[in-house]
């Protein structure tokens, strides 16, 4: 049963942080409310704005008992939020600001290090049939970005920017400043799948392989990390 | 061009992956596959009917996939809803083939 009541609504994502670019959503996580949120974002000058300009909302709507079960395992989802977040109606006394308070320390790490390794097994074994390189490079860029997410997180620098988490956790991961660019243009291949970019290049079957050869060291550079994180878990 | 066989098993990977809620990451990305196969598959014209199929589970998949993390209050209710979708496009793959 859930012991919040009312409605938060807060602007997260590329408009909270400032790296927004013209096709950027306009992300807003709405607590507790059904349909309520356009009343409160209308009345934000710069939410306001921002819908005029072109940009769409890209609405998030959880109810407090949704939100409650989330904050039991520490929701990176919600580490997200109460990072860059900020509440659009700012009230004493908002009860998502209070829950984020309470938010503990993420608990699933591990479990969530075990399906990005799983998304690599798959991509491996699409290769053996028809497949497109492209797309599957994308897959292995868009694994990368939230495993270094994720690494960034249990090394105490959380960073949940698009391409920024690659240049943050490569100074804990020894990466020089070649395979940071490398992997930026990597996960191109995923802003190009969005229609955000143009094509790094028309990747090969051989670039997927290399891709997520690569991508498999680094994962288990991170899960090193994330096995600390979770030893020193109270 | 994928191949029909190729699609049906690419159903059969999403519903292993959603015998466990924790796996929502696997599933976004084996439906991504899934939809993009069948996407190749319905450019030839016997095959034109799986578009509307996918569309629906490409809209389904897009509130129980987001955010990427497990979320298991919602995963009930979002499964529920994407496993007949599933259910219809797999039976469409095998009519045709």
């Amino acid at each position: 049963m859930a012991l919040r009541h009312g409605t938060s609504v807060w602007l997260y994502g590329s408009f909270a942080r400032g790296d927004a670019d013209e096709l950027s959503d306009i992300d807003i996580l709405v607590a507790g409310g059904d349909g309520e949120w356009r009343d409160a974002v209308s009345q934000d000058p710069q939410l306001a704005w921002l819908e005029l300009s072109g940009h769409a909302f890209s609405p998030m709507q959880f109810s407090w008992g949704e939100l409650e079960a989330m904050c039991a395992y520490g929701s990176l989802f919600l580490h997200h939020v109460k990072l860059e977040g900020r509440a659009v109606t700012p009230e004493e006394n908002d009860p998502l600001e209070q829950l984020l308070a309470g938010l503990p320390r993420y608990r699933r790490a591990t479990d969530e290090m075990q399906a990005f390794t799983v998304v690599l097994q798959d991509v491996a074994k699409s290769l053996r049939g028809d497949h497109s390189p492209n797309f599957e490079m994308a897959v292995v860029a868009t694994a990368l970005r939230h495993a270094f997410i994720l690494g960034c997180y249990v090394t105490g620098q959380p960073d949940f920017g698009r391409a920024s988490p690659f240049e943050t956790l490569s100074a804990t991961l020894r990466l020089s400043p070649e395979t940071v660019d490398e992997l930026q243009t990597l996960y191109g291949f995923r802003l190009h799948q969005q229609g955000r970019s143009d094509l790094p290049f028309d990747a090969t079957t051989q670039d997927v392989v290399t891709s997520t050869e690569r991508a498999a060291t680094l994962f288990q550079d991170i899960q090193r990390r994330v096995d600390a994180f979770d030893r020193a878990m109270p | 061009m994928p191949s029909i066989e190729q699609c049906l098993d690419q159903v059969a990977a999403v519903r292993e992956a959603a015998v466990d809620p924790n796996a929502a990451y696997v599933i976004r990305s084996r439906l991504e596959r899934l939809l993009l196969s069948c996407a190749g598959l319905s450019q030839i014209s016997e095959f034109k009917g799986i578009s509307t199929s996918c569309d629906k589970l490409y809209e389904l998949s897009a509130s129980v996939c987001r955010p990427s993390e497990s979320l298991d209050v919602r995963w009930d209710e979002g499964w529920s809803r994407i496993s007949p979708a599933l259910d219809e496009l797999e039976a469409l793959l095998s009519k045709s083939g």
